[in-house]
């Protein structure tokens, strides 16, 4: 079923967001994983997510209206 | 054919200074190098200054023992005619005559075509300019 | 020949005298370089007891071994001393040009005893060192010291040191500055400058820097760098420098809100790196650093060089600070007076909760940003009620309460990372031997914003002493932390530079044998176990938002966590490392010696 997510990229995975990332259109049951590789990023990137404020992983699946915020790893300190 | 820099990219790191005596001197020395870059934090703001030889001459011109000379591509430094009076350096107008552990000058000689300073700058602030002639671009 | 020179210069403030020493080789092939020499050279007869604030404390500064070389981000130097602040051992470490122009000087290390008559700087070059006379740069701030010192010393290219009116005046968390754009001094070394009348260091070299092979030195730099990908036009360090942990902070929900009440602040956006990026008018390296974190911001009343992520934390969220001018110029004027950003944030912090909360009236609370400004500036003078928060969160809790709120660990003040939020940055906070430290391990890489469960102990004391003795190594050889270097890379580097075939294996053992004799420096000054703990708010007290909303990090797990982290370590159930474990580590038998006298008769 189509729906959509708020979406929001940060740091080095800026440059894959779209101007569509306050509705960015998904599949329920897409992973976070599969809606990133459609944009572009390497899959296999390491990804810090966050669904509607909560630790989760890339491979979580998508009901639709989530709040997505993915990081890349940090390095440094 | 000069080299060129972008000096609002150069965030001041000097490894081109670094690389340049560590190719050319064997050691690291940032005061042997033949590129020299200022990049302070003053009172005014972040200041960048990027000195190099551009192949004006002028100390060809001048040094008093013909040490000097220009093969069409960049300059070079004859060791067994320098004495080290540094006419040359006093000439320059860019302050791009640096000296090695005899005193001898030394100047840019781009690496002999495959600058030093190009390969090692991390954010590609340094690049050949293409050469114009009278009918038209030649690349360098 | 090698980027070791072996030689240090051995000033004495009291008597004027200066001479250069010959520094041991087996230091070298132990301790290597920075943190490590700077430790193994302040031991060397400095007694644990020492008021850090009398003459016969001893200022230590060492080069990364590896700084004037090619190598990025090595023109590190660290300054070690006994930590007025604290009572531990500090050491820190700055980046600019100082470390690389000490090689350049001729010098691996300066150390520096004793007590000027007047206020005084240190000028050396390769051949000259003088004690000279800085009486009318008293009061003087780091910025305008420098142009001053230059002008005195007749050289623009010298490279200063310089400390402020806040290390004039013994702040005990004040700290130095050099370029205008880097700073030094958790602990208070500032102070320590202070109180032997030293107001600079001044250096200037021309010497050559040798590695033995250079072409095999040029090959492996490049290739290391390359591979580690440090000059990616894509590294977050560079395309945004650590502001860019607020966001990463804010939604882990461990980003110091109101002095640690909260871990997630309503004005995030307006401090995060996006806001800051706005008024970027350059990047900015240190000599030899291929990353350049550096972010020069213009506000509309101040510049500065930053702000760190740690500054925004602690001058921004948790004093309820969401202007980014606001802290654009608590860090210019911080740089400028000399005062660590961090402790000077936190103090702040406590203040303001004490007035809120009706226990003291410090006269500021949340959110009284203006007030925030001028205060840094009274506690740099200690004027009014800045004398008091002068003098730290720690002594300002023993004398009017409010303990479980003065977010300190053994008198330092802590980072911008709530450990309620990422367990094992509190295992880290408390281990780290000079205090409520975040560098010497950072394992919320690994846990808040990475794989592990941030709300467990599992796993972390063992995660953390492994972090932690790479990390000793690094800052020893040593790099920039920016530069995520695996041990057996760092150990491919060292071999280049300064010579010899090193392992992974070796690089750690360095980095543990560092830690215990810190460790053991910090007991013979009266340490144990019982001070590694945390501050109560973090047990009692539960996080109402984000991911760790409502989960307890109770102190009997924690203290579960420090027994394991004490075997793992090799050290008994009171935190002291065994005379089995120094041996085997091979710490010189004088020390382990003195440590077993100490343990006897204590």
């Amino acid at each position: 079923m189509k729906t959509t997510i708020h979406l929001k990229l940060y740091a080095g995975l800026q440059k894959y967001a779209s101007a569509s990332d306050d509705n960015h259109p998904i599949e329920t049951g897409d992973s976070v994983r599969e809606v990133l590789n459609r944009l572009g990023v390497p899959p296999d990137k390491p990804l810090l997510v966050f669904i509607n404020g909560n630790r989760s992983k890339a491979t979580s699946l998508l009901q639709g209206e989530e709040l997505v915020k993915v990081f890349p790893p940090m390095r440094g300190g | 054919m000069p080299l060129r820099v972008k000096k609002a990219t150069c965030t001041g790191c000097k490894l081109c200074q670094l690389a340049c005596s560590g190719w050319h001197e064997r050691c690291f020395n940032p005061e042997k190098a033949r590129i020299n870059v200022e990049h302070d934090y003053n009172e005014k703001g972040i200041h960048i200054g990027i000195h190099f030889c551009n192949q004006c001459n002028k100390c060809i011109d001048t040094c008093p023992e013909n040490a000097i000379s220009s093969n069409g591509k960049w300059i070079l430094v004859d060791r067994n005619l320098c004495i080290g009076c540094k006419t040359c350096s006093k000439t320059c107008p860019l302050d791009a005559v640096r000296y090695d552990s005899e005193g001898k000058s030394v100047i840019c000689d781009l690496c002999e075509g495959e600058p030093q300073c190009i390969d090692w700058c991390p954010k590609e602030v340094i690049y050949f300019r293409e050469k114009k002639t009278q009918a038209g671009r030649e690349t360098t | 020949m090698n980027s070791f020179i072996g030689k240090m210069l051995n000033v004495d403030l009291t008597s004027g005298k200066i001479e250069t020493v010959s520094i041991p080789t087996e230091w070298a092939e132990k301790y290597t370089g920075q943190k490590g020499l700077g430790t193994r050279i302040l031991m060397e007869d400095l007694d644990p007891k020492t008021d850090p604030l009398s003459p016969q404390n001893k200022i230590v500064m060492t080069s990364s071994i590896m700084a004037g070389t090619i190598v990025s981000c090595s023109a590190k130097l660290a300054i070690a001393t006994k930590s007025p602040q604290t009572g531990t051992i500090t050491d820190g470490s700055i980046g600019g040009h100082a470390g690389a122009e000490l090689k350049y000087a001729g010098y691996d290390a300066i150390c520096i005893s004793g007590k000027a008559e007047e206020l005084s700087y240190l000028y050396l070059d390769p051949d000259k060192a003088e004690i000279r006379s800085a009486a009318e740069l008293k009061g003087v701030g780091t910025f305008e010291t420098e142009i001053r010192i230059k002008e005195m010393a007749g050289d623009p290219q010298v490279k200063v040191l310089a400390n402020g009116p806040a290390g004039e005046n013994q702040v005990l968390f004040s700290c130095i500055s050099t370029e205008r754009y880097r700073q030094l001094g958790r602990g208070g070394i500032g102070a320590v400058m202070g109180s032997k009348n030293l107001k600079a260091v001044a250096i200037r070299g021309w010497l050559d820097v040798h590695v033995p092979d250079m072409k095999e030195c040029l090959k492996v730099a490049k290739e290391l760098h390359a591979a580690d990908k440090i000059d990616d036009a894509e590294y977050e360090i560079y395309t945004d420098g650590t502001p860019i942990l607020v966001d990463f902070s804010q939604e882990s929900g461990l980003l110091p809100t109101d002095n640690f009440q909260e871990g997630t602040f309503e004005g995030f956006e307006k401090i995060n790196s996006a806001s800051m990026k706005e008024v970027r008018a350059a990047k900015k390296a240190c000599f030899s650093c291929a990353i350049a974190c550096g972010n020069y911001l213009k506000g509309s009343k101040s510049d500065v060089e930053g702000p760190e992520y740690e500054t925004i934390a602690l001058c921004g969220s948790s004093i309820r600070n969401d202007s980014r001018d606001r802290i654009i110029e608590i860090n210019s004027i911080c740089d400028d007076v000399g005062l660590d950003t961090i402790s000077a944030g936190a103090v702040i912090a406590y203040m303001m909760e004490m007035t809120e909360k009706g226990l003291h009236d410090f006269g500021i609370r949340f959110g009284e940003t203006e007030k925030a400004v001028e205060m840094v500036r009274k506690i740099a003078f200690k004027e009014g009620v800045g004398a008091e928060g002068a003098m730290g969160t720690k002594k300002l809790a023993d004398k009017y309460g409010g303990a479980e709120f003065a977010m300190h660990v053994k008198g330092m003040e802590i980072p911008g990372y709530d450990p309620r939020g990422s367990w094992a940055m509190g295992l880290a906070y408390v281990s780290a031997p000079r205090g409520g430290c975040h560098m010497s391990a950072y394992p919320i890489e690994a846990e808040a914003w990475g794989d592990l469960d941030p709300y467990t102990y599992e796993g972390k004391a063992d995660l953390v002493v492994g972090l932690q003795n790479s990390q000793f190594a690094k800052f020893s050889m040593g790099v920039c932390d920016f530069w995520p270097v695996a041990s057996d890379n760092l150990a491919k580097l060292y071999s280049v530079t300064y010579g010899g075939k090193w392992t992974a294996e070796e690089v750690d053992i360095i980095g543990e044998r560092i830690f215990n004799l810190q460790r053991i420096f910090n007991i013979m000054a009266g340490f144990d176990g019982g001070d590694d703990k945390l501050p109560g708010r973090f047990h009692q007290e539960n996080l109402k938002s984000g991911p760790p909303k409502d989960i307890s990090m109770p102190e009997e797990a924690f203290m579960k966590s420090m027994q394991e982290y004490y075997r793992l370590r090799g050290w008994d159930d009171k935190g002291k490392p065994t005379l089995e474990k120094l041996k085997a580590l091979g710490v010189e038998d004088r020390f382990v010696q003195q440590y077993e006298t100490y343990l006897a008769t204590s």
